[in-house]
């Protein structure tokens, strides 16, 4: 690492207190003509002119100074545990450094962010930052050191070590979700084609057509009563989900891990799973206040299921709030989603083709205007598909930050803005589009409702 | 105290090479090298060196001499001269006044020996040069004496100053015979004759001496160059500056004698309104010392590689003379000595003898004021101001007076802390002049904050700043109710709403009273009566409570409802 060439050594207040006293000390010293006041102060300028030497050659010596990382976790609700290992290669020890590791302020930290070290010549040390995992990109860094001389009279500026860096948080699908959808879908029966096409499931045996493959044609029976028959698998949903995320930066407001689109991540992570395991083609599409996502094709299996985890992984909550920062960010936002909204057309015109495909809008009601919707429900609708609206009272996702009495008061307060955006949904409803209210408590079922019913 | 921050954006440092603090270290250290040398050694010369550049120096004619060959050179002190690439040289003596030590001799021998012809142009009245004309085997010298002009040139009453119709003085000789004396006007110096080759020059002489030479075989290879006709010969020592007129006539002039202020002599002359009587000379046709024709004043002899040319008057070629309306003529009368010399060669080195003169300290020379009209002013003031300006004069005293004044201010009781207060804020202040202290703060770590739709509500429900309205206690009716008939399929209204809740633990007396709280106020809410809009409420008591209450509720419910779900 190589350091700009005016970082520089500045003078504390602490030093001028020093000098204070040491003027005094000579002042004494020669007034009274006391050599000893006087021999003290002249000790004491030296010994100020060699911690200014100290921090000097410290300063000098941070370019040998050899920094790596490494990081653990990388789900949402997990300890996050990022490493710095400082490897002095020098014979000059650097002490008395104040470290300091900057990261996204979205994120939150459960340890010390900031260290008092002492390299010693020839040695490696490790320092260890721990947060709580959150879905997205988090910016780690830059890593920034300050040295110090022993007595605090000179401070060097703030200097970069280390560069940023971006950690990757991937949203939970956590058991507890997978068994409710599960259960959920075994519970209203709703798991099998019944179809007879091709598939893996096996339906039925018939007699042998011309033209069928010979490797269904089943020997055994053959072989016992002379006939020709084969095996009928059952037809394969062709299930095909387009989860899009439009959202203002209202979306990403809320409790620490209970955002709404925390929540909604943590559940399409989980239906996703679902939908992968059943081997359906799903894809995702996010537009958010720092743009529009990354482009995925639909697929099958895991390979769907980790394209959504990447994509859903990918937003950058200081790239959300600065593109919507002052005043009236719901205002701005929704120009700005709302303008793109031609933008987004044409992707999702890309993605999808005549085959009929379920479209779950993940978005929030200050995100885009009514008539914006309108234009591209009625695109999608256009096309044959299914389109679901499903919006999440974001009033309710504040609750988690407070307790008993203040909750309820919190509840009370904002009634009235539940309402409205209830009463938006019901405008939704109005127009025809189907709109799903999502609850905190109650998204899970609403979704793999609305998946299974399209099913069929 | 300013705070620094922005770091990592370039910043550009002036960086400064040598501090004010080193200047002023290295400032002193000089001025106490200076003031280890000690004084200035100012000296003044009234004489005719080359460094004077009064009346009676010869300062002028050094710098004609250089104009006429570039490579003449001052010689201040013959052991520290060099010479290079030496053919022909030339030394210029001009009426030294001490005399020159065998050291010096030897130096001009070596000096000499470097060049091929070596030669000498000396013009002196008295007898210093003589050693050096003995040094290098030359035949001529200088006797000493001094050369005064002739009786009847004095017949001429033009010479008598003008103020002067009645005689000074009358006094007698030892014979008794009276003279009246008269001041003169001028010099009474002869007029000396030079023959330059194709050319004669008429000079008045100053006090000139003459040219003898000693061996007489030795004729041959010398040449008169200058002569006077008539003269009188006296001893130096006799003469002074004063020449007078002595008539025996009261009644006219007849100079028979001219008179001079001398020593030994036993008449006297008394100035009007001075009782000091001071011996005088009469010089008469019947009293002179010695009176010859063509005395010679300048020689020219060649001594085979050396050549010399000797002029019996220094006087004629000071400053006083080439400020003259003579200077012509003693300027050619130079030249053409020079060029003899030199050969007209512009190669020819001239070494110009400036080390054989007194010097005076200018001090003295003000003590003394007929010094002091000899000396330019400009050269006085420069002198002095050299002397004041030196640290050894002004240096000392200062420091001993700031001495004094300190030890004397802390003799003082109530001085010494003040000084002391005084003297570390004047180090602090020049210690800290240099750079700005900052204060110092540490790195402050990020913070997360949760970013809420609706944060300041929140924060003032946190820190208790709200105010609870009627409205507020409609919308709690309007939750709970909603609450409660969702979980439990009955609301406020409803009759069984007790019975329901005793179930999930809330006790019945309490669930009564809590229905009837609810339904109470919220029909106060909303106004139904006449007497409700103006019986008034406070409504954030009735909210308060009605929160509590029901959260009290909503509790038991959940602890219940889970109970029934795991």
């Amino acid at each position: 690492m190589s350091l700009p060439r005016d970082y520089s050594t500045t003078l504390t207040t602490r030093f001028s207190y020093y000098v204070l006293a040491v003027a005094t000390l000579l002042a004494v010293g020669i007034a009274e003509s006391d050599q000893r006041y006087i021999l003290l102060g002249v000790s004491m300028v030296l010994l100020g002119v060699f911690l200014r030497g100290f921090v000097e050659i410290s300063l000098s010596n941070l370019s040998k100074l050899r920094i790596d990382h490494y990081v653990k976790g990388f789900l949402e609700g997990d300890e996050i545990s990022v490493s710095f290992i400082f490897n002095n290669r020098s014979i000059i020890p650097i002490l008395f450094a104040e470290v300091l590791v900057d990261h996204t302020k979205h994120l939150k930290r459960v340890s010390n962010s900031r260290f008092l070290v002492n390299l010693l010549p020839k040695s490696a040390l490790e320092i260890k930052v721990v947060f709580i995992g959150r879905v997205g990109t988090h910016r780690i860094g830059p890593v920034k050191i300050v040295l110090r001389d022993p007595l605090g009279l000179y401070r060097t500026q703030e200097i970069v070590l280390y560069k940023e860096f971006y950690v990757r948080i991937y949203p939970k699908t956590t058991y507890t979700i997978l068994r409710r959808i599960y259960s959920y879908a075994r519970s209203i029966g709703l798991s099998r084609s019944r179809e007879a096409g091709e598939g893996v499931e096996f339906r039925s045996v018939r007699d042998y057509r011309p033209g069928d493959d010979m490797r269904r044609i089943v020997w055994k029976i053959y072989a016992r009563t002379g006939r020709l028959v084969v095996k009928e698998m059952e037809k394969e949903s062709s299930l095909k989900i387009l989860y899009l995320i439009i959202a203002s930066e209202d979306m990403f407001k809320g409790v620490y891990g209970s955002t709404p689109y925390e929540q909604i991540a943590r559940v399409i992570s989980a239906v996703s799973r679902y939908v992968a395991s059943r081997s359906d083609l799903q894809t995702i599409l996010m537009l958010i206040p720092s743009g529009l996502s990354e482009v995925h094709r639909f697929a099958r299996g895991h390979e769907s299921h980790m394209n959504i985890l990447k994509i859903l992984s990918s937003i950058n909550y200081e790239a959300i709030f600065v593109s919507s920062s002052p005043p009236h960010s719901g205002e701005i936002s929704r120009e700005t989603i709302g303008s793109r909204i031609d933008l987004l057309i044409k992707k999702i015109t890309d993605l999808i083709s005549r085959e009929k495909t379920l479209i779950m809008i993940f978005t929030d009601p200050i995100a885009s205007s009514v008539e914006e919707f309108h234009k591209l429900i009625s695109f999608l609708r256009g096309g044959g598909h299914k389109v679901i609206i499903l919006i999440p009272l974001r009033s309710l996702y504040d609750i988690g930050s407070l307790k008993d009495l203040p909750a309820l008061l919190y509840r009370i307060k904002i009634l009235d803005e539940t309402r409205r955006e209830e009463e938006l949904i019901r405008r939704f409803r109005s127009m025809g589009i189907s709109t799903v209210a999502l609850r905190p408590e109650q998204m899970i079922q609403s979704i793999v409702a609305e998946i299974e019913t399209f099913r069929y | 105290m300013k705070r620094r921050d922005d770091p990592g954006r370039y910043r550009v440092r002036k960086i400064k090479l040598v501090s004010i603090g080193l200047i002023i270290a290295l400032f002193l250290i000089a001025l106490l090298a200076v003031l280890e040398q000690g004084p200035p050694n100012t000296y003044l010369y009234i004489g005719a060196s080359p460094l004077n550049t009064g009346r009676l120096g010869t300062s002028d004619l050094f710098l004609y001499t250089k104009t006429l060959y570039p490579r003449t050179q001052l010689v201040l002190d013959w052991s520290r001269v060099f010479v290079d690439r030496c053919n022909n040289i030339v030394i210029v003596i001009i009426s030294p006044e001490t005399p020159y030590t065998d050291n010096d001799l030897s130096n001009i021998e070596k000096v000499l020996r470097k060049c091929s012809t070596k030669n000498f142009l000396i013009a002196d009245e008295s007898t210093i040069s003589n050693a050096v004309l003995a040094k290098i085997g030359s035949d001529l010298r200088i006797t000493g004496e001094i050369l005064v002009e002739t009786v009847d040139q004095y017949t001429n009453t033009s010479l008598l100053n003008n103020s002067s119709t009645r005689p000074l003085v009358i006094t007698r000789d030892t014979q008794n015979r009276v003279y009246f004396v008269y001041p003169t006007i001028d010099a009474l110096y002869p007029i000396a004759k030079f023959d330059l080759g194709n050319r004669s020059v008429e000079l008045r002489l100053d006090i000139a001496s003459r040219v003898i030479i000693l061996k007489s075989s030795n004729l041959g290879r010398s040449e008169v160059i200058g002569y006077v006709n008539e003269v009188f010969i006296a001893n130096k020592t006799d003469l002074g500056e004063n020449k007078y007129i002595a008539s025996t006539s009261s009644s006219e002039m007849n100079g028979h004698y001219i008179a001079y202020i001398a020593t030994l002599y036993t008449q006297t002359i008394t100035q009007p309104g001075s009782s000091v009587a001071t011996p005088i000379l009469m010089i008469s046709r019947d009293n002179i010392l010695i009176s010859q024709s063509n005395v010679s004043i300048a020689i020219y002899e060649d001594l085979g590689n050396s050549k010399v040319i000797l002029f019996s008057d220094g006087s004629i070629f000071l400053n006083q003379v080439l400020r003259s309306n003579y200077n012509s003529s003693v300027l050619e009368i130079y030249r053409y000595a020079l060029n003899k010399l030199c050969g007209s060669s512009i190669d020819c080195i001239v070494l110009f003898d400036a080390s054989k003169y007194n010097t005076i300290d200018p001090y003295n020379a003000i003590k003394q004021p007929s010094s002091l009209r000899l000396i330019p002013m400009d050269q006085i003031i420069a002198f002095f101001l050299a002397k004041i300006l030196h640290p050894t004069t002004w240096l000392p005293l200062v420091v001993s007076w700031f001495n004094e004044l300190v030890i004397d201010l802390l003799r003082l009781s109530f001085m010494r802390p003040l000084i002391i207060i005084l003297l570390s804020l004047l180090f602090s202040l020049i210690w800290l002049r240099r750079e700005a202290a900052y204060r110092d703060y540490v790195m402050e770590e990020v913070s997360y904050r949760d970013i809420l739709h609706f944060e300041e509500l929140i924060n003032q429900i946190r820190k208790g700043r709200y105010i609870l309205h009627k409205k507020d206690f409609i919308n709690l009716y309007e939750y709970i109710n909603e609450t409660l008939r969702s979980y439990l399929g009955a609301d406020l209204r409803s009759n069984d709403l007790p019975r329901i809740l005793s179930v999930y633990g809330v006790s019945r007396e309490f669930s009564e009273k809590y229905q009837r709280f609810m339904n109470k106020y919220y029909e106060r809410a909303l106004g139904k009566k006449l007497i409700h809009k103006l019986t008034p409420v406070l409504w954030s008591r009735v909210v308060r409570r009605g929160a509590e209450w029901t959260l009290k509720i909503l509790r038991e419910l959940e602890k219940n409802l889970r109970r029934d779900l795991v």
